[in-house]
Formats: C-alpha cells, sequence, structure tokens
C-alpha cells in the first residue's frame, strides 16, 4: 500500500518515488486542478504506460462534477490488465489512487491493448467480451459504474484530424 | 568591424550587445558556451556574399545559423567570431509543381514551407524532422538529416537538386542543373560538385539558396501505431516491412518516450514488467481506399508473420484512437512537432549520439546502448527509422538534463563518449558529427579521405573563416 503522507505531498520537480498529483495545475483552473489532484499516481517514475493512459482520461473525467461525484461515491478496487500490464485502481474518499501490479479487487477487466482501447473510446464492453477479447471478472455491476470514468471523452484541445505530414 | 557591417545591412541588423548576444552562444547540447563578438541578420544573397567578404578581409570567423537547433554545437561560432543570423533570408523563390521541386532561402522553416503548400493548394509535400517547426529546411539538407519520408527517399541531402553558395572570397557558385538551365530538376548530367557543400557543416561556404525535391501529397494516409515487446520482433518487422516497399515511415521509439509525453520527466530506466518495449509508428499514405486497403492489409499481415515466428507485436492502432485516450500522445498526430519533452522540460538540455548504421545490427546496438544508458542513470530513450528502402537506418539514442547542473553535464559527456564508442566499434556512423566527437574518430577515418577533405578545405577557404572548429578545421 502506499505511503499515505508522501501521497499527500504536493507534486516535486524532481525525480520520487512517491504519489504525483497527476497533471496538477495553476489555481487558475480550479476545476481542472482539482480534478487532476483527485486522480493519485503511485510511483510515477515506475509507473506503466497502462497506468498513465489511465491517469489521463480518470484526470480528463473527473472535470464533470456528475463523473467525479461517482468517482468519489466508490469504494471498490478494480484490477486492469492490457497485454501484460496490470493496474489497480482503488476509489477512495480521497480520490482514485492508481498503482501499478495487481492487488486485491472486487473487478477486473483485462484483453490486448487495442481491445482494451477500443472499450475506452466508445466500442462498449459487451461485444469485446462477448467476442472474448476482453474478459470481465468480479462485479459486473461496478464494471458498468466504472466504465464511464475510464472513457475518452471527445478532449476540447484535440487538434482537428488533419493528415500527419 | 560593426560599422562595415551596418553600411551592409543596416545598424539594426548588427547586434552587439550581451543579451541579443546571449542565443547564439550556446545551443541545445552539453557543448560550452562560445560568445560571438556580434550577429549580422543578412535578408538576401548579395548581402551574405558582401559580409563574407568583408570577414575574409579582415580574417574574422564566420558561422551562419538559422534555429541552432542541430544539437551538436555546430552552430556555435568560434572564440570572437561572428554570428551570420539567415533567419530573415525566408524567402520560397518558387515551387515548381509540374516538376516537382522548390527553392527556397536557409531561413525557410519547416513551418514556412508547409504551410505554403498547404495554403496554395500543391499537392506536393516534403520530409519533415522530429526538429521544431522553426529549423531550417536547408539547413537540414545541407547536414544530411532524416525525416519522415527519409524511408522511401533517403536523407536530406539526397533531395538536393541544387545549390546556390557562396564561397569563402564572396563569390558566387550554382551546382547542378541550374548551372546552365533554368530549371533545377537534379544534380545530373555535370559534374558534381554539391558534395563540397553537403555535410560540411558550413565549413566550406554558405549556401543562400537550395532547389530540392517534393513528393506527392496523397489524398489518403494513416499513421498507425505499433507495439512491440522486444528489439528484435521490433526490428525484424522493419526490415520486412521495408521490403513491402509499401510504408512510407517506419519510426521507431523506445518505452520511456511514450511516458515521457504523458509527463513523467524521468521514467525510471528499466522498463516496467509487462511494458511494450518499443512502439513503431507507420505512416501509409494512398490514392484509393483499395490501395489503402491493400497497404493495411499487406502490413497487418507482416506483423503476423513476424508473431509466427514467437515474437508479440499488438494489432495497429489508428494514432486517431491514441489521441482520444491521451492528447499528450497527440505529438505524433501531425507534423512538423514541437516535442515538449524534449525541448521544454525545464532542465533545457538535450544531447544525443545519433548515427546511421546497417538495420540488420540494430537489435545488437540497442542492447548494447540500452546498457549504457541505464549504467549511467538515463533512460534508453531511442529514436530508429529505416531509410531508403532500408538499406540502412537511423539510430539515435537521447538523452535529456539540467543545463544548470555541472554535474549533469559531466555524466552526459561520459554517456555520449561510451556510446560514441560503442556505436563507431558496431560499425554505425555518427551523423551530424559534433566537433568532439570528430576528434575522437580521427584516427580511425580512412587517411586518404581526411587528406582529400583537407585539400579541399584549403582550396575552398584557405584563410580558414570558414565556421571554423567544425570537421577538425
Ligand atoms: C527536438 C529535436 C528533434 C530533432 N529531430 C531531428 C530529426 O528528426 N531529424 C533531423 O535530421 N534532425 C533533427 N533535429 C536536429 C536539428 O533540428 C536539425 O539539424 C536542423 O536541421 C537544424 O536546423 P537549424 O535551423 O536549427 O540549423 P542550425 O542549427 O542553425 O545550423 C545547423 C548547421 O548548418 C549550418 N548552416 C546553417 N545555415 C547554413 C547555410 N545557409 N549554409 C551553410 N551552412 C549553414 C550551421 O552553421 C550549422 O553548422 C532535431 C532537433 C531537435 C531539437
Amino acid at each position: 500500500m502506499p505511503d499515505r503522507s508522501t501521497a499527500r505531498e504536493p507534486h516535486a520537480d524532481e525525480p520520487s518515488v512517491g504519489a504525483d498529483r497527476a497533471l496538477a495545475r495553476r489555481p487558475a483552473e480550479p476545476l481542472a486542478a482539482r480534478a487532476a489532484e483527485l486522480v493519485i499516481l503511485h510511483e510515477p517514475e515506475r509507473m506503466n504506460l497502462l497506468g498513465l493512459l489511465m491517469r489521463g482520461l480518470l484526470a480528463a473525467n473527473l472535470e464533470e462534477p456528475a463523473l467525479r461525484a461517482r468517482a468519489l461515491g466508490l469504494r471498490a478496487s478494480i484490477h486492469v490488465r492490457a497485454g501484460d500490464m496490470h493496474v489497480t485502481l482503488r476509489f477512495a474518499e480521497d480520490g482514485v489512487h492508481i498503482s501499478a501490479g495487481a492487488e486485491a479487487s472486487n473487478a477486473r477487466v483485462s484483453g490486448d491493448m487495442k481491445a482494451l482501447l477500443g472499450v475506452v473510446t466508445g466500442a462498449g464492453m459487451i461485444g469485446p467480451v462477448l467476442r472474448g477479447r476482453v474478459r470481465i471478472g468480479g462485479n459486473p455491476f461496478l464494471l458498468l459504474r466504472v466504465l464511464p470514468l475510464i472513457r475518452a471523452r471527445a478532449h476540447a484541445s484535440l487538434p482537428p484530424a488533419k493528415e500527419p505530414s | 568591424m560593426k560599422a562595415a557591417l551596418a553600411a551592409i545591412v543596416g545598424a539594426d541588423n548588427v547586434l552587439d550587445a550581451a543579451p541579443d548576444l546571449a542565443p547564439y552562444r550556446e545551443d541545445y547540447c552539453e557543448a560550452d558556451p562560445v560568445d560571438p563578438s556580434l550577429v549580422v541578420l543578412a535578408t538576401k544573397t548579395e548581402e551574405v556574399q558582401a559580409i563574407v567578404r568583408l570577414c575574409a578581409e579582415r580574417q574574422t570567423p564566420i558561422t551562419p545559423r538559422v534555429a541552432g537547433s542541430n544539437v551538436g554545437g555546430l552552430a556555435l561560432p568560434a572564440p570572437g567570431g561572428l554570428v551570420l543570423d539567415l533567419t530573415r533570408m525566408n524567402r520560397i523563390v518558387s515551387v515548381d509543381e509540374a516538376d516537382m521541386y522548390a527553392v527556397i532561402e536557409p531561413g525557410v522553416t519547416q513551418a514556412d514551407l508547409k504551410r505554403h503548400l498547404v495554403e496554395h493548394d500543391i499537392p506536393l509535400t516534403f520530409g519533415f524532422s522530429l526538429a521544431p517547426p522553426d529549423t531550417s529546411v536547408l539547413a537540414n539538407c545541407l547536414l544530411g538529416g532524416l525525416t519522415n519520408r527519409s524511408l522511401k527517399y533517403g536523407d536530406q541531402s539526397q533531395w538536393v537538386s541544387g545549390l546556390e553558395v557562396v564561397l569563402s572570397d564572396g563569390s558566387l557558385v550554382r551546382t547542378g542543373s541550374w548551372a546552365l538551365s533554368d530549371s533545377a530538376f537534379g544534380l545530373v548530367p555535370f559534374p558534381d560538385v554539391s558534395g563540397l557543400f553537403l555535410g560540411w557543416q558550413a565549413t566550406t561556404g554558405i549556401t543562400t539558396r537550395m532547389a530540392f525535391q517534393l513528393w506527392p501529397r496523397h489524398p489518403l494516409n494513416k499513421r498507425l501505431f505499433v507495439l512491440t515487446y522486444s528489439a528484435h520482433g521490433t526490428f525484424e518487422a522493419v526490415r520486412r516491412l521495408c521490403r513491402t516497399e509499401l510504408c512510407d515511415d517506419i519510426g521507431g521509439l523506445s518505452w520511456p518516450s511514450a511516458k515521457m509525453m504523458m509527463g513523467v520527466k524521468h521514467p525510471y530506466p528499466e522498463p516496467a514488467s509487462g511494458e511494450p518495449t518499443f512502439f513503431l509508428y507507420v505512416d501509409l499514405t494512398a490514392g484509393s481506399e483499395a490501395e489503402m486497403s491493400l497497404k493495411e492489409r499487406t502490413l497487418e499481415q507482416t506483423l503476423a508473420d513476424v508473431r509466427h515466428l514467437g515474437e508479440r507485436i499488438e494489432e495497429p492502432l489508428d494514432v486517431a484512437t491514441l489521441l482520444r485516450v491521451n492528447p499528450a500522445l497527440g505529438a505524433f498526430a501531425e507534423f512538423p512537432v514541437e516535442l515538449e519533452f524534449l525541448t521544454n522540460h525545464g532542465g533545457g538540455g538535450l544531447t544525443w549520439i545519433g548515427t546511421y548504421g546497417p538495420l540488420s545490427r540494430f537489435e545488437d546496438g540497442i542492447a548494447a546502448g540500452t546498457e549504457i544508458m541505464v549504467r549511467h542513470g538515463f533512460p534508453p530513450l531511442i529514436v530508429t527509422r529505416p531509410m531508403r528502402g532500408g538499406h540502412y537506418g537511423v539510430l539515435r539514442f537521447v538523452a535529456i538534463f539540467d543545463k544548470k547542473d555541472a554535474a549533469e553535464i559531466e555524466r552526459v559527456k561520459k554517456l555520449n563518449l561510451e556510446l560514441l564508442e560503442m556505436v563507431t566499434a558496431k560499425g554505425f556512423v555518427m551523423y551530424k558529427t559534433p566537433p568532439w566527437a570528430w576528434e575522437k574518430l580521427r584516427g580511425r577515418i580512412d587517411p586518404g579521405l581526411l587528406a582529400l577533405m583537407e585539400r579541399t578545405k584549403r582550396m575552398l577557404d584557405p584563410l580558414g573563416i570558414m565556421n571554423p572548429g567544425k570537421l577538425g578545421y
């Protein structure tokens, strides 16, 4: 388990093996800043790609008041696995903790990277599960509640789709 | 000198105040800063000629510079020398749509040329380096740099179809077909002397115009990301994809790059367990849906063939999907790009050992380079790309560092030295070779080549005023 006091430290520029208040911004953006601070990445320097992707998704979604309320209302852990990468998302009263590895969880979701990215970008869960590309375990209702929290939103800052070069 | 220069370009275009000179005394890399005596901004060829003549008269060293982003100290002046800033010499003189070439001045940046082609609805394009949008297209051609069209067409010096160069006595020479023709279609058929200026790091002349080849911009294009889990699997796939001749580009980035893009400044040097080791970004272009679909299927089949060898490779992901998941990954959505995690990370320092070498040896080079980087405490940030159909490729080991931290500067110097020794022993050749590396390599370079270079240099720059300190001169 992470050291909660370390997890409370503000994000420092220098490398740390503590926790990183993800994407912390300046007070000019209070909502975004608060949302980002609610995503607590454990050992950011050692975090795998999956955890970093989850951080981005959660931080963006928690800017939505309804989704933030939903996240803060949950008390559960979800184990997500993409290929051989594992992370555990723990929903607690102070925010969502992301740690690498498989910790005790109430629900599990796994699949290859492409299938999982399909789920978070809107392909839905049912089809990939039926096709066997995504596997779920534990409490399925919990997964349904969590899914909107890790779904990619249309980012306002996205450049329009253009040719790459 | 200042007054004489002012007479050529106007007093406003001669800088000598310390704050104005400051940006010219260093670049991204670990090279020691050097103070220029003066900076002069030119806007046309005649001015460059007059400035060079003046420098010759006064035996003042002269170093041309555009964005100074070469990451090797190549645009740093000799102590007390003059910097010739060419950013304002930024005309796109012409674009010949029918014969697919452009004539540009040194200050034309990647962003400028792209904008011009798009705004004028010209269905042509060129190659983009990963360098910031404000870097000079011409400088990268002179340096033989690499771009997202180098797999098809080779390093950028191979796209040059004519040069206009100011020699060290102020005289002007044109190379290539436009020495006779009004069309700068190529470097053939006269004896080609462009090589006297390509790869010479401004030690033989200052190029004031360049004709270079553009390529068709296809209506359809896709950038696909492929996650791989071993160096062997990665480069087996790359080599096979090259032989399909269907890809426009196959860029490869090692795992720390994605983490750094997503805001982890100093990823732990070892990958997390189960993580992909490389990300390939594969560019496909096509004139029709049918052609694109054939290319995609061939890509998928090639990856499947490598999987059958026991290698783990994920299915291709569209860049648009990745962008939706994390906009930070959009750095690779469109070129040119400012890779902020390299250029704007707080510490200010960026350095690398960038080499060209045989694709068959990439796994070997990557294993050795990774070991060296990790041992020195740097995440193994590696950039690769096959070039010219796969006959060779770029293998680049990249490190960021804090320019204010003397100990860290020493650490990157040691790192680079060890990497240089390793890559050279494995048959890779460092490109855009910085002065320190040239000194290390000199004793191993064919003496016949060194002697011929020496004679060439003496012929073209008898006074030794052209960008001294580079390539051992
Ligand atoms: C983040 C980053 C990514 C990069 N990625 C790539 C990449 O993918 N591929 C790549 O090839 N490079 C890359 N580079 C390196 C660099 O940007 C290129 O070398 C670029 O072409 C240099 O352009 P510049 O305008 O900065 O030239 P400068 O650094 O100003 O000059 C480069 C050299 O050219 C000489 N020179 C300039 N103008 C003239 C002239 N008119 N006549 C003769 N000599 C001249 C200078 O004296 C100097 O020796 C990257 C750099 C950065 C910072």
